[in-house]
């Protein structure tokens, strides 16, 4: 619930005409400030981010040796035969 | 035959040594290469976080970032960052918590290589993955081709001419396909994470000296917007308005999340710690990439205020402001964003071509199959080449056609992650509805007034919603015994 709020907050936010910015004109005379929000934005994000990755939890069944059972109507080759260079 | 002029010489040395030493590195992973399917096609999903990162990163810089972002700028002005890869960053990055999370689970789990041997497993069929795949390189065709059409524009704008369009694009097909062919998935990755380094400190750089010989940052604002002031008003250009803002928002967004280089390249990462790691560093990447991209293409305008074609706006401004060595370090920065693309996307169709129709309905063996894979990376890289020489369209406008095709791609797909219900009757149907109707509003059987101000994708997707609702409310429920083993896989996850 919290990642989905998360990502509409950060697709309203992207509209930077909500908060003003169809004129911006520059900051510091050089910079445009659309330019100065969305990389302000993107790091708004970056931060969003970073909680969300001490979220997301490990399967620890996976951790193991790959399955060699990607196609299910065919049985799988075997490995040992070597590939030219 | 006139003679070459010095300057030219010296920017194709740079460029010569900066081919070898990325073939250099093509080979040394060609070494650690083992002689296994798994290894040659995935790196035995032994990619660190490093190399995962500039493996998604670089393999999604191209053409259009060294040559598009800077031609939208020239003509949007700095909006285009926003416009382009506002939204993206953040929504991929989910994206790749969530779902490329579970696409990951299921690669190991399952061991496997391809979208279609994703979607067959998920819902018991054989011809399902089959139709994937056969969109996916329909999609790929023309972006594999931007890559070569952005190589021969910098090449003939760089060396004035002496190497031209077709000489240029030639020459990044040839290396691509050597160091591809020798060192597979772990060659992409490895040259991705110089290549991906290489053109990133090229761009900052760019970004601060161009400028300075300029006269400053605040010379080279002000004329460019002595040429055009509305370039910093979203309101006076029609491009920026929030229908369009939005979709393209949403469009560029869901279609790298699906691409089928990147989604192979999901499954590659050692454990789940390496995608997490690239999904939150991935904005900053693109942060350091864009800005300096997008500021280039602005200032361009101030200096060259009337350009036939604005592709050539990075290229024509380093040319006019820096001595013949900077340009060919430029050359080779350029040549590195659009190689490091053009890899992973004839490598992943290689990969499906022989995985996804090959070893299901032949009886081929592992030697043959990597030989296979070469051959036709080698036909893919041949018949880019060729329609680049053929396209006239801008590198921008080529992207946006396939990435509508891959956004369309998206539900249908990533709905085997989520949905018990959805059948594969349902997910085909969405990938028709969303195949035929991208092509009915380009080829104008479809109105674009019906598109209410949104791009052709926005309303695509909706319809493209509905269908599959439908169809899969008529068709029958997916076997169960399939659908308990991924509940467990996907217990716990977003």
């Amino acid at each position: 619930m919290v990642v989905l709020v998360s990502v509409l907050f950060m697709i309203v936010a992207h509209h930077s005409e909500l908060f003003g910015l169809m004129d911006a004109g520059l900051l510091f005379g050089w910079l445009p400030i659309q330019l100065a929000y969305d990389v302000g934005y993107l790091l708004v994000g970056v931060a969003i981010l970073y909680w969300m990755a001490g979220k997301v939890t490990e399967n620890p069944d996976v951790d193991t040796q790959t399955q060699d059972a990607s196609i299910p109507n065919k049985t799988p080759k075997k490995s040992a035969e070597t590939v030219e260079k | 035959m006139a003679p070459i002029p010095n300057d030219v010489v010296f920017i194709l040395a740079i460029v010569t040594v900066y081919l070898l030493v990325v073939l250099g590195v093509g080979q040394y992973a060609a070494r650690q290469t083992g002689n296994s399917r798994e290894d040659y096609l995935m790196a035995s999903r032994s990619f660190g976080t490093l190399i995962l990162l500039a493996a998604l990163f670089a393999t999604n810089m191209s053409a259009v970032t060294m040559i598009g972002a800077p031609a939208l700028a020239y003509n949007i002005g700095p909006n285009a960052l926003g416009f382009f890869v506002g939204l993206f960053p953040f929504l991929f990055s989910v994206l790749m918590m969530t779902s490329g999370y579970r696409i990951w689970l299921v690669g190991k789990k399952f061991g496997h290589i391809t979208p279609g041997q994703v979607v067959n497993h998920r819902w018991n069929s054989k011809y399902l993955g089959l139709l994937v795949t056969g969109l996916f390189m329909f999609w790929t065709v023309p972006y594999l081709l931007v890559g070569v059409q952005g190589a021969g524009i910098v090449f003939e704008a760089l060396t004035d001419g002496v190497i031209p369009y077709w000489a240029g694009g030639l020459t990044i097909v040839a290396i691509v396909f050597t160091y591809v062919y020798s060192g597979g998935m772990r060659g992409t990755g490895w040259t991705n994470a110089f290549q991906g380094a290489f053109f990133l400190v090229l761009l900052l750089a760019f970004a601060t000296l161009i400028p300075l010989r300029l006269g400053g940052f605040e010379a080279a604002t002000q004329a460019s917007l002595q040429v055009n002031p509305d370039l910093v008003n979203r309101a006076n250009i029609p491009t920026l308005q929030p229908k369009e803002y939005f979709s393209v928002g949403i469009l560029v967004s869901l279609e790298t999340f699906i691409l089928p280089h990147l989604f192979m390249r999901y499954m590659t990462g050692n454990s789940v710690r390496e995608l997490k790691q690239t999904a939150v560093v991935y904005p900053v990447a693109i942060v350091l990439s864009w800005v300096p991209a997008v500021l280039i293409g602005f200032w361009g305008v101030g200096q060259f205020p009337d350009i036939a074609n604005t592709d050539f706006i990075l290229p024509m401004l380093i040319n006019e402001t820096f001595p013949a060595w900077v340009v060919g370090l430029a050359l080779a920065g350029i040549l590195a964003a659009m190689m490091s693309t053009l890899d992973g996307q004839s490598l992943t169709l290689g990969t499906m071509f022989t995985e996804d129709i090959l070893r299901p309905f032949t009886d081929i063996t592992e030697r043959r199959e990597v030989l296979v894979t070469r051959g036709f990376i080698l036909l893919l890289l041949v018949l880019a080449w060729v329609g680049s020489l053929l396209t006239r369209d801008s590198v921008i406008n080529t992207t946006i056609f396939a990435f509508t095709g891959y956004a369309l791609m998206f539900f249908p797909i990533v709905s085997a992650f989520y949905s018990e219900r959805v059948t594969k009757y349902a997910s085909g149907a969405g990938l028709l509805v969303g195949f035929f109707g991208h092509w009915a509003f380009e080829l104008g059987v479809i109105p674009q007034t019906l598109t209410l101000g949104f791009l052709q994708v926005i309303p695509l997707l909706v319809v493209q919603l509905v269908v599959m609702i439908v169809v899969t409310a008529a068709t029958p429920k997916p076997k169960e015994d399939r659908i308990e083993e991924y509940r467990e896989l996907f217990d716990g996850t977003w």
